[in-house]
């Protein structure tokens, strides 16, 4: 863009050029002849003109007027907040007095882990006990060759979980002993499809749009469902 | 001070800042004032209006833009809602403009007086060209601005803008011509 500072202001308040003088129009031509092009040459008695067109100087009295103008300017407080958060800042870090905030941070991190509910990150572990209780699992289904029960109880493994046909009434029944807890568990049919028990007493979304049944054994009056 | 330095000095809340960008675009601002009104008093009004206007916006000026098609564009859209109130039509400009054909050339007599003449008909070509083709012309051509901040002040593509500007100096060189 061009300078604005550059010239000065003439006696008449009509800003000249300072290469005015040296750049003149073709006598009493305005480049009619020349042919219309996307980018004019500079070269171009018109463009040149357009250089060199007079302006006039801002009155003394716009600056004056303009800062008096924003200083009375009071912008509601959300848009001082949005302009706030909005302007580049710098920070000043000091290393060292980084150390004790890292070791601030590093205690509560530790002592967070340390109180974190173990449960909360393995909801589905039984726990330990060494009693345990017999547990019968059943399901009415003709036409398929095997099922199996899999669940938390055997990590979703079917090996040695494979349940035995009754064939007068075509169900199929396994009988465990499984230590008290809470279980979430399923029917593998035919080594290929999963099943939730229709008979489970709760049921609980495995995350991948299905079901699951949930199992509860023993005096877990405190086991979340 | 850049631009950027004095619109970042001014957001941190030194609004005195403020007086470096109002000192470096108030003449083309005010000339784009005196264009579309023809009146000095309005055009002082405006362009003061414009300047606070932008300083109330600031916090929406998107930092890497440049400053100057930004500001344009708000005195543009200003301008036009003045003259749409005021059920006016941008106005063809007083003598005040004419008076920059009177001073002196150096050179033959001649040639001064086709000078005169000659600054004279472009000016009042100028004049008659409408609004958004003017404009487009004085910005590539006066202020020298490159096709994509003209399209930014304009609110245009940049072909657009392009056409725009070919289209107005064409226009202008046929009117002088007529």
């Amino acid at each position: 863009m061009k300078d604005h500072n550059v010239s000065g202001p003439t006696t008449d308040g009509l800003e000249t050029p300072k290469e005015r003088d040296g750049v003149r129009m073709d006598r009493c031509s305005t480049g009619q002849n020349k042919p219309a092009e996307p980018e004019v040459s500079s070269a171009d008695p018109l463009v040149q003109w357009l250089h060199q067109m007079p302006q006039l100087e801002a009155p003394g009295a716009l600056l004056p007027a303009v800062m008096q103008g924003i200083r009375s300017v009071r912008l509601p407080w959300w848009r001082r907040a949005l302009r706030w958060a909005r302007t580049p800042r710098s920070v000043t870090v000091v290393p060292l007095r980084l150390v004790p905030t890292a070791a601030a941070l590093l205690i509560v991190a530790v002592v967070a882990l340390h109180w974190w509910p173990q449960d909360r990150s393995r909801p589905f572990v039984a726990p330990e006990s060494s009693s345990k209780l017999p547990v019968a699992f059943t399901l009415q289904l003709s036409g398929v060759h095997s099922v199996a029960v899999i669940g938390s109880f055997n990590e979703w493994h079917p090996n040695g979980y494979e349940m035995h046909q009754n064939g007068q009434n075509q169900s199929w029944s396994i009988q465990l002993q499984l230590p008290p807890g809470r279980y979430e568990y399923a029917f593998l049919v035919d080594g290929q499809k999963v099943i939730a028990d229709p008979q489970a007493p709760f049921y609980q979304d495995d995350g991948f749009g299905n079901q699951n049944g949930v199992l509860i054994l023993g005096n877990h009056h405190e086991t979340r469902i | 001070m850049d631009d950027q330095q004095a619109i970042s000095t001014v957001l941190t809340g030194e609004v005195n800042a403020f007086a470096v960008l109002v000192e470096r675009y108030q003449k083309p601002i005010y000339n784009l004032m005196y264009r579309m009104t023809g009146s000095q008093a309005d055009a002082l009004d405006l362009a003061q209006e414009t300047f606070i206007k932008a300083y109330e916006k600031l916090d929406r000026f998107k930092t890497g833009k440049k400053f100057f098609p930004w500001l344009y564009t708000i005195g543009l859209n200003h301008a036009r809602n003045f003259l749409r109130r005021a059920q006016l039509e941008p106005s063809p400009v007083g003598e005040d403009w004419e008076e920059g054909v009177h001073q002196n050339y150096h050179g033959e007599e001649e040639d001064r007086l086709c000078q005169q003449l000659d600054h004279q008909r472009v000016q009042r070509a100028l004049l008659e060209l409408p609004m958004e083709y003017r404009e487009a012309v004085l910005l590539r051509y006066q202020e020298e601005l490159s096709m994509e901040d003209i399209a930014a002040a304009l609110q245009l593509s940049v072909s657009g803008a392009k056409m725009r500007v070919h289209r107005g100096l064409d226009r202008l060189r046929r009117m002088i011509v007529r």
